[in-house]
């Protein structure tokens, strides 16, 4: 018998459940798309920025609709805070740079910045691994793995294609990335809704008072 | 509180945990912050009736605190393991080791 283990089990279980709407797939999707317009129009950032300071609000609207009145609601140890490990700030020292040299090399033509700005792609991609294996370690699912290496193969692909600009190259990126989450999310999303019913507590208990 | 005497090893058995269905429910809220009626009978797979009788027990034993709220004009009883709680589980945990420690293969 070990203990140990049968708990990290029940603690992933629950992750699955609590996360199997889609909706964290469907909103890391709307974020990437997002990203890939801003590369062609910068007033999307107005969008983003929406995104992000209403993203609590909506997924809780989301959840309140979708979710809680199926599978009930659950709040996970710490999935209010910052996930701890050095790899999500280096993470986000690889995705940052990367779009930002995209951006730069619009305007000022420099064989460094090019060069960033051609890999950007794949070092978006490697910069995806890391949700992907936070994903892992949380639910015990390999499967997140596969979002990790699609991305980064991806990333490999259209960075080894010719583009007229890296923006391009970057914008198809971000879109075929995020259309992937979102449409993720909403299949899984549909699937969660047809696969549990609502249920009505208080229908529940008078039956079981009966 | 109710306890089992353990002769052999010495340590008591919390007997209020030591259920199967209130030791399950005090593992599931153990490895969460916090959980919901409907979200404890799906995971649990256990039955209205059966999860509120020992959600009082529970309570009793002040191993759980019990909060009600209300989502879309809809009540909602929100569960929670108490420090208490947390200690006994921990407690319960170490006991059970102590308990199969000594047994052979």
């Amino acid at each position: 018998m070990n203990e140990e283990i049968d708990l990290v089990k029940l603690e992933q279980a629950t992750f699955r459940t609590a996360n199997q709407d889609g909706l964290t797939e469907f909103w890391m999707g709307l974020m990437i798309s997002a990203l890939a317009i801003l590369l062609v129009e910068t007033i999307s950032v107005v969008i983003i920025a929406l995104l992000i300071v209403f993203q609590a609000v909506y997924i809780e609207k989301m959840k309140a609709r979708f979710t809680y009145p199926r599978i009930g609601k659950v709040k996970l140890r710490g999935e209010n805070e910052m996930p701890p490990g050095y790899g999500w700030v280096l993470a986000i020292f690889i995705m940052l740079p990367a779009i930002a040299s995209v951006m730069i090399s619009s305007r000022y033509e420099n064989d460094i910045l090019l060069l960033i700005a051609r890999w950007a792609p794949l070092l978006f991609g490697i910069g995806l691994a890391q949700p992907a294996a936070y994903f892992v370690e949380r639910s015990g699912l390999n499967r997140y793995y596969g979002i990790g290496v699609a991305s980064i193969l991806l990333g490999l692909v259209l960075s080894l294609l010719e583009f007229t600009t890296p923006v391009y190259r970057m914008t198809l990126y971000m879109a075929l990335v995020g259309i992937l989450f979102i449409l993720a999310g909403v299949t899984s999303l549909v699937r969660f809704v047809r696969k549990y019913p609502i249920l009505d507590l208080e229908e529940v208990s008078d039956e079981q008072d009966r | 509180m109710s306890k089992i005497d353990d002769a052999d090893s010495g340590q008591e058995i919390d007997r209020i945990i030591h259920e199967p269905a209130r030791l399950r429910i005090m593992a599931q809220l153990y490895v969460v912050d916090s959980a919901d009626f409907i979200f404890l009978m799906t995971q649990l797979g256990m039955t209205w009736g059966n999860l509120s009788s020992h959600m009082t027990k529970l309570e009793d034993a002040e191993y759980i605190e019990v909060q009600k709220e209300f989502l879309n004009k809809k009540p909602r009883t929100i569960l929670k393991l108490t420090q208490n709680g947390r200690k006994a589980f921990m407690k319960y945990r170490k006991t059970m080791d102590q308990v199969f420690k000594g047994i052979p293969d």
